[in-house]
Protein backbone atom coordinates (compact mmCIF):
# COMPACT_ATOMS: atom_id res chain seq x y z
CA UNK A 1 0.00 0.00 0.00
CA UNK A 2 1.13 3.52 -0.75
CA UNK A 3 2.82 5.39 2.14
CA UNK A 4 0.41 8.31 1.73
CA UNK A 5 -2.61 6.04 2.34
CA UNK A 6 -0.82 4.26 5.19
CA UNK A 7 -0.49 7.58 6.97
CA UNK A 8 -4.20 8.34 6.60
CA UNK A 9 -5.10 5.00 8.12
CA UNK A 10 -2.40 4.77 10.80
CA UNK A 11 -2.78 8.23 12.33
CA UNK A 12 -6.51 7.90 13.16
CA UNK A 13 -5.96 4.34 14.41
CA UNK A 14 -3.17 5.49 16.73
CA UNK A 15 -5.39 8.33 17.88
CA UNK A 16 -8.23 5.91 18.73
CA UNK A 17 -5.83 3.47 20.43
CA UNK A 18 -4.33 6.29 22.51
CA UNK A 19 -7.81 7.45 23.50
CA UNK A 20 -8.88 3.96 24.54
CA UNK A 21 -5.71 3.28 26.52
CA UNK A 22 -5.90 6.69 28.25
CA UNK A 23 -9.47 6.00 29.27
CA UNK A 24 -8.67 2.53 30.59
CA UNK A 25 -5.72 3.92 32.58
CA UNK A 26 -7.86 6.73 33.96
CA UNK A 27 -10.20 4.61 36.08
CA UNK A 28 -8.99 2.55 39.00
CA UNK A 29 -7.19 2.43 42.30
CA UNK A 30 -4.31 4.91 42.24
CA UNK A 31 -3.36 4.21 45.84
CA UNK A 32 -4.97 1.91 48.40
CA UNK A 33 -6.45 4.00 51.25
CA UNK A 34 -4.42 2.09 53.87
CA UNK A 35 -1.21 2.83 51.94
CA UNK A 36 -2.15 6.50 51.92
CA UNK A 37 -2.63 6.52 55.72
CA UNK A 38 0.70 4.70 56.19
CA UNK A 39 2.50 7.16 53.94
CA UNK A 40 0.97 10.21 55.63
CA UNK A 41 2.14 9.04 59.06
CA UNK A 42 5.54 7.85 57.84
CA UNK A 43 4.72 4.16 58.18
CA UNK A 44 3.51 4.45 61.77
CA UNK A 45 -0.15 5.48 61.67
CA UNK A 46 -2.09 6.14 64.88
CA UNK A 47 -5.13 3.97 65.56
CA UNK A 48 -8.29 5.13 63.82
CA UNK A 49 -10.45 7.52 65.81
CA UNK A 50 -14.20 7.92 65.47
CA UNK A 51 -16.28 11.01 64.97
CA UNK A 52 -20.01 10.77 65.65
CA UNK A 53 -22.02 12.82 63.19
CA UNK A 54 -24.31 14.78 65.47
CA UNK A 55 -27.31 16.78 64.28
CA UNK A 56 -25.49 20.14 64.29
CA UNK A 57 -22.56 18.70 62.36
CA UNK A 58 -24.88 16.89 59.98
CA UNK A 59 -26.52 20.19 59.04
CA UNK A 60 -23.13 21.76 58.30
CA UNK A 61 -22.12 18.73 56.24
CA UNK A 62 -25.35 19.13 54.30
CA UNK A 63 -24.49 22.72 53.42
CA UNK A 64 -21.23 21.52 51.85
CA UNK A 65 -22.28 18.29 50.17
CA UNK A 66 -25.95 19.01 49.59
CA UNK A 67 -26.78 15.67 51.20
CA UNK A 68 -25.87 13.78 54.36
CA UNK A 69 -22.94 11.41 54.67
CA UNK A 70 -25.08 8.29 54.98
CA UNK A 71 -23.20 7.10 58.08
CA UNK A 72 -23.60 7.85 61.77
CA UNK A 73 -19.86 7.93 62.46
CA UNK A 74 -16.67 8.48 60.52
CA UNK A 75 -13.11 7.30 61.01
CA UNK A 76 -10.10 9.56 60.94
CA UNK A 77 -6.48 9.37 61.94
CA UNK A 78 -4.99 12.10 64.14
CA UNK A 79 -1.57 12.94 65.58
CA UNK A 80 0.11 16.20 66.62
CA UNK A 81 -2.56 18.51 65.22
CA UNK A 82 -2.74 16.64 61.91
CA UNK A 83 -5.78 14.69 60.82
CA UNK A 84 -6.14 12.38 57.82
CA UNK A 85 -9.47 11.59 56.21
CA UNK A 86 -10.64 9.11 53.61
CA UNK A 87 -13.75 10.64 52.09
CA UNK A 88 -15.99 9.90 49.14
CA UNK A 89 -18.23 12.01 46.97
CA UNK A 90 -19.94 11.29 43.68
CA UNK A 91 -18.64 13.29 40.72
CA UNK A 92 -21.16 12.39 38.07
CA UNK A 93 -22.29 8.85 38.80
CA UNK A 94 -19.72 7.05 40.90
CA UNK A 95 -17.89 7.98 44.12
CA UNK A 96 -14.39 9.44 44.03
CA UNK A 97 -12.36 8.23 47.02
CA UNK A 98 -10.07 10.99 48.21
CA UNK A 99 -7.48 11.23 50.96
CA UNK A 100 -7.17 14.61 52.67
CA UNK A 101 -4.66 15.63 55.32
CA UNK A 102 -5.34 18.73 57.42
CA UNK A 103 -2.62 20.29 59.55
CA UNK A 104 -3.47 23.04 62.07
CA UNK A 105 -6.63 23.96 60.17
CA UNK A 106 -4.99 24.13 56.74
CA UNK A 107 -4.89 21.51 54.01
CA UNK A 108 -1.56 19.77 53.77
CA UNK A 109 -2.40 17.21 51.11
CA UNK A 110 -5.23 16.17 48.80
CA UNK A 111 -4.85 12.95 46.83
CA UNK A 112 -7.29 11.05 44.64
CA UNK A 113 -7.10 7.40 45.72
CA UNK A 114 -9.82 5.63 43.73
CA UNK A 115 -11.50 7.01 40.63
CA UNK A 116 -14.52 5.16 39.23
CA UNK A 117 -16.01 7.64 36.77
CA UNK A 118 -15.46 7.45 33.02
CA UNK A 119 -14.61 11.16 32.74
CA UNK A 120 -12.94 13.82 34.81
CA UNK A 121 -9.98 11.71 35.97
CA UNK A 122 -7.65 14.68 35.36
CA UNK A 123 -8.38 15.69 38.96
CA UNK A 124 -5.87 13.04 40.03
CA UNK A 125 -2.91 15.10 38.81
CA UNK A 126 -0.89 17.26 41.22
CA UNK A 127 -1.43 20.34 39.00
CA UNK A 128 -5.01 20.20 40.30
CA UNK A 129 -4.69 18.71 43.80
CA UNK A 130 -1.73 20.93 44.77
CA UNK A 131 -4.00 23.95 44.46
CA UNK A 132 -5.63 22.92 47.76
CA UNK A 133 -2.36 23.06 49.70
CA UNK A 134 -2.53 25.53 52.57
CA UNK A 135 -6.22 26.28 51.97
CA UNK A 136 -8.40 27.01 54.98
CA UNK A 137 -12.07 27.72 55.54
CA UNK A 138 -13.79 31.08 55.64
CA UNK A 139 -17.47 31.87 56.22
CA UNK A 140 -20.12 29.52 54.81
CA UNK A 141 -17.48 26.77 54.72
CA UNK A 142 -15.88 28.17 51.59
CA UNK A 143 -12.17 27.80 50.84
CA UNK A 144 -10.04 30.90 51.38
CA UNK A 145 -8.32 30.42 48.02
CA UNK A 146 -9.75 29.91 44.58
CA UNK A 147 -9.39 26.59 42.80
CA UNK A 148 -9.02 26.58 39.03
CA UNK A 149 -11.33 24.10 37.31
CA UNK A 150 -10.52 21.68 34.52
CA UNK A 151 -12.63 21.86 31.38
CA UNK A 152 -14.54 18.62 30.88
CA UNK A 153 -14.04 17.64 34.52
CA UNK A 154 -16.32 20.15 36.25
CA UNK A 155 -18.27 17.59 38.27
CA UNK A 156 -15.12 15.83 39.49
CA UNK A 157 -13.55 19.19 40.37
CA UNK A 158 -16.68 20.12 42.34
CA UNK A 159 -16.69 16.77 44.16
CA UNK A 160 -13.02 17.04 45.21
CA UNK A 161 -13.48 20.67 46.27
CA UNK A 162 -16.44 19.65 48.44
CA UNK A 163 -14.34 16.93 50.07
CA UNK A 164 -11.53 19.38 50.82
CA UNK A 165 -14.06 21.73 52.48
CA UNK A 166 -15.58 18.79 54.35
CA UNK A 167 -12.21 17.65 55.71
CA UNK A 168 -11.50 21.19 56.96
CA UNK A 169 -14.92 21.35 58.60
CA UNK A 170 -14.44 17.99 60.33
CA UNK A 171 -10.90 18.88 61.42
CA UNK A 172 -12.17 22.16 62.90
CA UNK A 173 -14.94 20.30 64.70
CA UNK A 174 -12.40 18.03 66.36
CA UNK A 175 -9.84 20.80 66.97
CA UNK A 176 -12.49 22.87 68.78
CA UNK A 177 -13.46 19.87 70.86
CA UNK A 178 -17.05 20.05 69.63
CA UNK A 179 -17.07 16.30 69.16
CA UNK A 180 -16.67 15.93 72.92
CA UNK A 181 -19.05 18.71 74.05
CA UNK B 1 -43.74 11.85 1.69
CA UNK B 2 -43.73 15.36 3.18
CA UNK B 3 -45.97 14.32 6.12
CA UNK B 4 -43.83 11.27 6.90
CA UNK B 5 -40.74 13.45 6.75
CA UNK B 6 -42.32 16.03 9.03
CA UNK B 7 -43.19 13.36 11.61
CA UNK B 8 -39.60 12.08 11.55
CA UNK B 9 -38.22 15.60 11.84
CA UNK B 10 -40.43 16.34 14.86
CA UNK B 11 -39.48 13.04 16.52
CA UNK B 12 -35.75 13.42 15.92
CA UNK B 13 -35.79 17.08 16.94
CA UNK B 14 -37.60 16.43 20.23
CA UNK B 15 -35.41 13.44 21.17
CA UNK B 16 -32.29 15.34 20.04
CA UNK B 17 -33.18 18.34 22.17
CA UNK B 18 -33.76 16.08 25.17
CA UNK B 19 -30.38 14.40 24.70
CA UNK B 20 -28.72 17.79 24.37
CA UNK B 21 -30.00 18.67 27.83
CA UNK B 22 -29.41 15.39 29.65
CA UNK B 23 -28.05 17.06 32.81
CA UNK B 24 -30.84 19.60 33.50
CA UNK B 25 -33.50 17.04 32.58
CA UNK B 26 -31.73 14.54 34.86
CA UNK B 27 -32.17 11.80 32.25
CA UNK B 28 -29.34 9.66 33.64
CA UNK B 29 -30.94 9.45 37.06
CA UNK B 30 -34.55 9.01 35.96
CA UNK B 31 -35.38 5.39 35.41
CA UNK B 32 -37.92 3.62 33.24
CA UNK B 33 -40.38 1.63 35.36
CA UNK B 34 -42.46 0.12 32.57
CA UNK B 35 -42.20 -3.67 32.68
CA UNK B 36 -42.48 -4.04 28.90
CA UNK B 37 -39.45 -1.78 28.41
CA UNK B 38 -37.53 -3.52 31.20
CA UNK B 39 -38.22 -6.92 29.60
CA UNK B 40 -37.32 -5.59 26.18
CA UNK B 41 -33.93 -4.46 27.50
CA UNK B 42 -33.57 -7.68 29.51
CA UNK B 43 -32.91 -5.75 32.74
CA UNK B 44 -32.19 -8.34 35.42
CA UNK B 45 -29.40 -9.16 37.88
CA UNK B 46 -26.42 -10.93 36.35
CA UNK B 47 -26.48 -13.71 38.96
CA UNK B 48 -28.88 -15.31 41.40
CA UNK B 49 -29.76 -13.11 44.42
CA UNK B 50 -28.08 -14.19 47.68
CA UNK B 51 -29.87 -13.65 50.98
CA UNK B 52 -28.70 -13.77 54.61
CA UNK B 53 -30.89 -13.56 57.69
CA UNK B 54 -29.68 -11.69 60.79
CA UNK B 55 -31.70 -10.36 63.72
CA UNK B 56 -34.90 -11.10 61.78
CA UNK B 57 -33.84 -8.93 58.86
CA UNK B 58 -32.99 -10.07 55.36
CA UNK B 59 -29.81 -8.71 53.84
CA UNK B 60 -29.84 -9.60 50.17
CA UNK B 61 -27.52 -9.04 47.27
CA UNK B 62 -29.36 -8.45 44.01
CA UNK B 63 -26.98 -7.82 41.14
CA UNK B 64 -24.38 -5.34 42.40
CA UNK B 65 -26.66 -3.92 45.11
CA UNK B 66 -27.23 -4.91 48.74
CA UNK B 67 -30.60 -4.43 50.39
CA UNK B 68 -31.58 -4.35 54.06
CA UNK B 69 -35.05 -5.85 53.82
CA UNK B 70 -36.31 -3.59 51.02
CA UNK B 71 -34.00 -0.62 51.62
CA UNK B 72 -30.97 -0.26 49.37
CA UNK B 73 -27.78 -0.13 51.45
CA UNK B 74 -25.01 0.14 48.89
CA UNK B 75 -24.15 -0.59 45.28
CA UNK B 76 -21.12 -1.59 43.27
CA UNK B 77 -20.80 -4.81 45.28
CA UNK B 78 -19.12 -7.83 43.80
CA UNK B 79 -19.82 -10.44 46.51
CA UNK B 80 -21.82 -10.34 49.71
CA UNK B 81 -19.79 -12.61 52.00
CA UNK B 82 -22.14 -12.90 54.97
CA UNK B 83 -24.07 -11.15 57.71
CA UNK B 84 -24.03 -11.56 61.50
CA UNK B 85 -25.81 -9.91 64.39
CA UNK B 86 -23.81 -8.99 67.50
CA UNK B 87 -24.22 -6.44 70.31
CA UNK B 88 -27.48 -5.09 68.88
CA UNK B 89 -25.72 -4.35 65.60
CA UNK B 90 -25.84 -6.07 62.26
CA UNK B 91 -22.52 -6.55 60.46
CA UNK B 92 -22.57 -6.94 56.71
CA UNK B 93 -19.38 -8.28 55.10
CA UNK B 94 -18.65 -7.81 51.38
CA UNK B 95 -15.66 -7.26 49.07
CA UNK B 96 -13.13 -6.82 51.90
CA UNK B 97 -15.38 -4.25 53.54
CA UNK B 98 -17.97 -4.20 56.30
CA UNK B 99 -21.05 -2.16 57.05
CA UNK B 100 -22.09 -1.78 60.65
CA UNK B 101 -25.85 -1.29 60.88
CA UNK B 102 -28.35 -0.53 63.58
CA UNK B 103 -31.20 -2.98 63.84
CA UNK B 104 -33.30 -0.42 61.94
CA UNK B 105 -30.91 -0.61 59.00
CA UNK B 106 -29.16 2.74 59.52
CA UNK B 107 -25.49 2.63 58.52
CA UNK B 108 -23.42 3.35 61.62
CA UNK B 109 -20.10 3.10 59.82
CA UNK B 110 -18.21 1.65 56.94
CA UNK B 111 -15.07 -0.38 57.63
CA UNK B 112 -12.39 -1.34 55.12
CA UNK B 113 -8.67 -2.10 54.93
CA UNK B 114 -7.81 1.28 56.49
CA UNK B 115 -9.64 0.20 59.63
CA UNK B 116 -7.86 -3.15 59.60
CA UNK B 117 -10.48 -5.41 58.01
CA UNK B 118 -8.48 -8.55 57.13
CA UNK B 119 -7.57 -8.96 53.48
CA UNK B 120 -9.32 -11.58 51.36
CA UNK B 121 -12.35 -11.91 53.63
CA UNK B 122 -14.08 -15.17 52.72
CA UNK B 123 -16.54 -15.69 55.56
CA UNK B 124 -17.96 -14.06 58.66
CA UNK B 125 -19.30 -15.87 61.68
CA UNK B 126 -20.06 -15.67 65.33
CA UNK B 127 -18.61 -17.67 68.24
CA UNK B 128 -20.53 -19.11 71.17
CA UNK B 129 -19.38 -16.06 73.19
CA UNK B 130 -21.01 -13.79 70.59
CA UNK B 131 -17.67 -12.60 69.19
CA UNK B 132 -17.43 -11.76 65.52
CA UNK B 133 -15.03 -13.89 63.50
CA UNK B 134 -13.59 -13.17 60.07
CA UNK B 135 -12.06 -15.83 57.86
CA UNK B 136 -9.50 -14.00 55.74
CA UNK B 137 -6.99 -15.07 53.11
CA UNK B 138 -4.32 -15.65 55.78
CA UNK B 139 -6.38 -17.19 58.58
CA UNK B 140 -9.13 -16.54 61.11
CA UNK B 141 -9.47 -13.30 63.04
CA UNK B 142 -11.39 -12.52 66.20
CA UNK B 143 -12.84 -9.08 65.55
CA UNK B 144 -13.57 -6.43 68.12
CA UNK B 145 -15.51 -3.99 65.98
CA UNK B 146 -15.77 -1.25 68.63
CA UNK B 147 -12.04 -1.02 69.28
CA UNK B 148 -11.11 -2.08 65.73
CA UNK B 149 -8.93 -4.94 66.95
CA UNK B 150 -8.41 -7.94 64.68
CA UNK B 151 -6.71 -10.78 66.54
CA UNK B 152 -5.37 -13.59 64.37
CA UNK B 153 -5.95 -17.09 65.71
CA UNK B 154 -5.71 -20.66 64.50
CA UNK B 155 -8.96 -22.08 63.08
CA UNK B 156 -11.68 -20.45 65.21
CA UNK B 157 -14.76 -22.52 65.87
CA UNK B 158 -17.73 -20.42 64.86
CA UNK B 159 -21.17 -20.50 63.32
CA UNK B 160 -20.44 -19.16 59.85
CA UNK B 161 -23.00 -17.03 58.08
CA UNK B 162 -24.73 -18.96 55.30
CA UNK B 163 -27.08 -17.99 52.50
CA UNK B 164 -30.75 -18.81 52.95
CA UNK B 165 -33.68 -18.97 50.62
CA UNK B 166 -35.16 -15.50 50.44
CA UNK B 167 -38.98 -15.47 50.83
CA UNK B 168 -40.63 -15.32 47.42
CA UNK B 169 -42.64 -12.15 48.12
CA UNK B 170 -39.54 -10.27 49.31
CA UNK B 171 -37.49 -11.52 46.38
CA UNK B 172 -40.17 -10.38 43.93
CA UNK B 173 -40.17 -6.91 45.52
CA UNK B 174 -36.37 -6.72 45.47
CA UNK B 175 -36.25 -7.71 41.80
CA UNK B 176 -38.86 -5.04 41.07
CA UNK B 177 -36.76 -2.45 42.95
CA UNK B 178 -33.58 -3.59 41.23
CA UNK B 179 -35.08 -3.51 37.76
CA UNK B 180 -36.63 -0.12 38.50
CA UNK B 181 -33.15 1.36 38.80
CA UNK B 182 -31.66 -0.50 35.87
CA UNK B 183 -32.76 1.41 32.80
CA UNK B 184 -32.01 5.16 32.67
CA UNK B 185 -34.38 7.25 30.55
CA UNK B 186 -31.35 8.61 28.67
CA UNK B 187 -30.58 5.18 27.22
CA UNK B 188 -34.12 4.68 25.89
CA UNK B 189 -34.23 8.17 24.32
CA UNK B 190 -30.78 7.67 22.82
CA UNK B 191 -31.88 4.35 21.31
CA UNK B 192 -35.08 5.92 19.99
CA UNK B 193 -33.12 8.80 18.48
CA UNK B 194 -30.65 6.49 16.73
CA UNK B 195 -33.30 3.92 15.76
CA UNK B 196 -31.58 1.14 17.79
CA UNK B 197 -34.76 0.80 19.84
CA UNK B 198 -36.19 -1.23 16.94
CA UNK B 199 -33.02 -3.28 16.57
CA UNK B 200 -31.05 -3.47 13.30
CA UNK B 201 -34.17 -2.57 11.33
CA UNK B 202 -34.52 0.73 13.29
CA UNK B 203 -31.06 1.91 12.23
CA UNK B 204 -31.96 1.39 8.58
CA UNK B 205 -35.29 3.15 9.19
CA UNK B 206 -33.49 6.24 10.55
CA UNK B 207 -31.03 5.97 7.62
CA UNK B 208 -34.01 5.92 5.25
CA UNK B 209 -35.48 8.98 7.02
CA UNK B 210 -32.14 10.79 6.67
CA UNK B 211 -32.05 9.90 2.95
CA UNK B 212 -35.61 11.23 2.68
CA UNK B 213 -34.58 14.55 4.26
CA UNK B 214 -31.67 14.77 1.85
CA UNK B 215 -33.95 14.07 -1.10
CA UNK B 216 -36.48 16.69 0.05
CA UNK B 217 -33.73 19.28 0.60
CA UNK B 218 -32.18 18.69 -2.82
CA UNK B 219 -35.52 18.60 -4.63
CA UNK B 220 -36.62 21.77 -2.79
CA UNK B 221 -33.45 23.62 -3.79
CA UNK B 222 -33.77 22.32 -7.35
CA UNK B 223 -37.42 23.48 -7.57
CA UNK B 224 -36.53 26.87 -6.14
CA UNK B 225 -33.79 27.30 -8.78
CA UNK B 226 -36.16 26.17 -11.54
CA UNK B 227 -38.84 28.71 -10.55
CA UNK B 228 -36.43 31.58 -10.20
Amino acid sequence: MNMKYNRWICIPLLWIAAGISTNSLAKGVYQEPQEFIHEVFAGNPPPASRLWIRKDLEQEINTILGHDLGVLRLHYWARDGRTAWILEEIGKERPITTGVVVNQGRIELVRILIFRESRGWEVRYPFFTDQFNDAGLVSEHKLDKSIDGISGATLSVNAVTKLARLALLLHGYIENGEDKS
Amino acid sequence: MGIISALFVIFLTVTGLMLNHTEPLNLKKRFVQNIIFLDLYDIKPGKEPQGFLAANHWITQVGERIYFDQKELTEGVNKLVGVVAADEKIIVAYDGQMLLLTQQGEVVEHLAGTEGVPAGMRAIGITQNNDVVIRGAHGDYLADIESLQWKEEEQIDAEWSKTRTVPKALLANLLYLYRGKGLPLERVILDMHSGRFLGGFGIYLVDAAAALFLLLSLSGVWMWFKRS
